[in-house]
Order: C-alpha cells, then structure tokens, then sequence
C-alpha cells in the first residue's frame, strides 16, 4: 500500500450515502446494534450533555454545558503553543456568537498542520485537560508515540478526544481543499471563558464546506444563508472612502 | 427528576404505551455527543387510541400542562369525539409548561410505519431508574425524511455523516493498527 501517494488521502473520509440507499440502511442497522445501543443501556449522559434551552421556541441555544471542559482545553492547548484552529460549524459559531448569533454545534473541528510533532503535543495537551483520545469507535492505540503521530499525520486521520458532558473534538488535518499555512496566515482569534482560542477566518471556514460539500454542508449552509451573507459582510474590510 | 423522566414515567403509570421519537428520540441512540442534537421540543409518538390518548392528556394536565392543537387550546373537559377525531386522523396535539418551558408533541402516526410495528421494533432504554421506550433509529429517520422539511434533511444527513464516520474508518489506518497490535503482542510473547 503506497501511504505516500497523497491522492489516496484525499479520498478519506468519504461522503456518507444519502438516504434510501442499500449502504444507509445497512449503517443504521449496525448503529442499532452497537454495543452502546443495547437494551437497558443507561443514556443520561444524553440529557448531561443537552444545552440549556434559552426559550422553548427555538433550537438554536448555548452549549453551556461543555464550556468548562473546553475552557480547560484551550487553556492546555495555548500553553503548549499548539498550532491549531478552530474550523466548522463549531467555528462558524463562534464568529456568529461575537454579534449574539449562535448555531448549534455537535463537535468541535481543530484544525492542525500535518506536523507529528505538533500533533504529540497536541494529543498530550488533550490529555492534561482531562479529555481521553479516540480513534473512531475504539480509543487510540497505547503508547501515542512518534510512530503513530507520523502515521496519523501521513494518512491524514482523524483523531477525537472526548470527555464526560461536552462534545466530542476532533483534530483533523483536512478543512476541504485549503492549506493549513495559508488559513493559518488570515486566522483570527476570540475568547471563551477568558481563554485564546485560534479561530479561521469565516470565508475560509465556508468556502472548505462549499468545497466537501456533504449533504450536511448543503443543509447548513442553505438553512443559513442569510445570517451567514450578514457574519461574511462584517469580516471585510471597510469599503475605501471616496 | 428531570421533566421529560417525570412525564414519561406519569405515562407508564397509566400504562398509556407511548415512544420518544423524532431529535429526542434519534439522540437516545448516539454513540456521543457529536450524534445528540440539542433540542426544545420532545416529540411522543403515542398509541392512537382515543382512551390512550386521553389518559395521556389528563396526565399532561395534572403535571401542570396546557394542551394545544395548533394554535388552538384543547377544551377541558373536551368532547369524547374529539379525541376519537385526533386519534382517527393521525393529528399532533402539543402540550406546554411555563414554568420549566417543557413542550412536548404527541404524535398519533408517524410516516413509514404503524404504531404496533414501531411498537414490536422499539427498543427500551434507561435514564437513572427510568425506563425510556424509544422508537427505531430507522424508523425516526425514515419518518424525518418522509416530513420533508430543511431541518429533518439536515438531521437525517448529520446522522448519516455521523454513522458513516463511525462505522467506515479508513482501511490504511485500520491495517496499520491491526499491524502495530501483532508486532506488540509478539514482542510481549517474546519478552515472557
């Protein structure tokens, strides 16, 4: 297997089928037949980790309950002087919350170069704050060395860290088609319990969804058109004066 | 207790068969938090009986609800035949509480699948002490597709995505674990 070819990795993850199909109906079925989904299995942490409700007519609302645990994330992560920013709809929320907008969020997407090192740090920052590290459903193999850092980094794979009562984040080296170091150059930052966060700029964050263009992307940004056309036109510069 | 425990746990006491569907019900079946969508609405699906379904109001009722058909409040004491109406023509009723601002949806009929089907098919999970039947996971997308509204397509993408993710990891990567596994235990087995 050629772990070189970068073409290869440009292929994973793979867009997920669309509804109706043969391969949809089988993913539910092995969904519900996951160990996590068997019968009597205790799902509180379902309600632990629902946000508070701002008012019962909307389902756009804070995720309060995992400010603590993401606090204690970012706080790790600048102190390690990681390179990363925060991308996605997890990002896009946090542009829209600086003019008391918000959108629901299911994860967090960190953006990191495709550097091992950074990425053991990374991992080991995860770690001091309390987060454990994932690799899809299993979590990720033991010691998180050198070696598996390289590997993760040259296949372009996904890493999670998860923690009790907040929602997962995902460390990722893909944001569609960009270059980390050209992002890295435009990003801005903001704070969340007082704590830096290194965040893409808003037009880089949509043009990588327009990019990927799942069949989620579409919805998001369809669904939100207009708040979004609102957010972009505040991140330009100033028109020049005549 | 939390409300939506308190209200399901009011409903088994009057032995009024009821499942958690829609977002409410496809985040019981999250493998994390990346799968639970937060939400403002729980959406029953109950039997459509017409006694069912007013037992289920008089519940509602007694835990401090106001009962709704769309815009419009259900009378109290309402007409037998409304009930018979709601459950004959598979009509939602919601039901709202101020001072926690609980709303809740009863469903009478779901698109895709009868309730006895649904019914045989749920699964029963818990919360703490209490038991929550949930419908399908196929069932509430296939329902959330068949509504076809932007954000039932979003969520039924989102779940789509999610699973997908989960269940189809790369098989480069894979192959590399399953490697460094082998080379591990061999070397434990050489060491003893």
């Amino acid at each position: 297997m050629n772990l070189e070819n970068s073409q290869e990795f440009a292929t994973w993850p793979t867009p997920a089928p669309p509804h109706g199909t043969v391969q949809f109906r089988s993913h539910v079925e092995r969904f519900e037949a996951g160990a996590w989904n068997a019968p009597g299995t205790d799902k509180a942490w379902v309600e632990a980790i629902q946000p508070l409700r701002d008012t019962p007519w909307t389902t756009i609302v804070r995720d309060a309950p995992t400010q603590g645990a993401r606090a204690r994330l970012f706080h790790a992560l600048g102190n390690a002087r990681i390179r990363y920013m925060v991308i996605g709809v997890g990002g896009a929320d946090l542009h829209a919350r600086r003019s008391g907008r918000h959108f629901q969020t299911l994860d967090l997407d960190l953006f990191l170069p495709p550097d091992a090192a950074n990425l053991e740090r990374a991992w080991d920052a995860c770690e001091r704050a309390g987060w454990t590290l994932w690799s899809g459903l299993e979590p990720l193999d033991e010691p998180h060395d050198d070696l598996v850092a390289r590997r993760v980094v040259e296949m372009r794979a996904r890493t999670i860290a998860r923690t009790e009562g907040a929602l997962p984040t995902d460390l990722t080296f893909v944001m569609g088609e960009l270059d980390f170091e050209d992002i890295w150059l435009r990003r801005t930052f903001t704070y969340e319990d007082g704590e830096p966060i290194e965040l893409a700029r808003l037009s880089d964050i949509l043009a990588a969804k327009r990019q990927v263009n799942r069949d989620k992307d579409q919805y998001f940004l369809a669904q939100n058109r207009a708040v979004l056309d609102e957010l972009l036109a505040a991140e330009r510069p100033p028109e020049p004066s005549a | 207790m939390r409300p939506q425990h308190e209200l399901i746990d009011a409903l088994r006491r009057v032995n009024v068969r009821h499942m958690l569907v829609g977002m409410a019900g496809a985040n019981c079946w999250a493998f994390d938090g990346s799968q639970v969508v937060a939400l403002s609405l729980h959406e029953f699906w109950i039997e459509p009986d017409p006694q069912a379904l007013r037992a289920a109001w008089t519940v509602m009722r007694d835990l401090g609800y106001t009962l709704r058909e769309a815009t419009e409040r259900i009378a109290d004491p309402c007409a037998p035949s409304y009930a018979e109406s709601v459950a004959r023509e598979g009509r939602a009723t919601t039901a709202y509480r101020m001072r926690d601002r609980m709303l809740v949806e009863f469903q009478t009929a779901l698109l895709g699948s009868t309730f006895e089907e649904a019914w045989a098919a749920r699964r029963t999970f818990n919360a703490g002490e209490i038991a929550i039947d949930v419908a399908r996971l196929a069932h509430i997308l296939d329902a959330c597709w068949m509504r076809d509204r932007r954000d039932d397509h979003l969520l039924v993408a989102t779940w789509s995505q999610g699973m997908h993710d989960l269940l189809e990891p790369d098989p480069r990567w894979m192959a590399f674990l399953a490697e460094r596994r082998a080379r591990k235990q061999a070397g434990l087995a050489q060491g003893s």
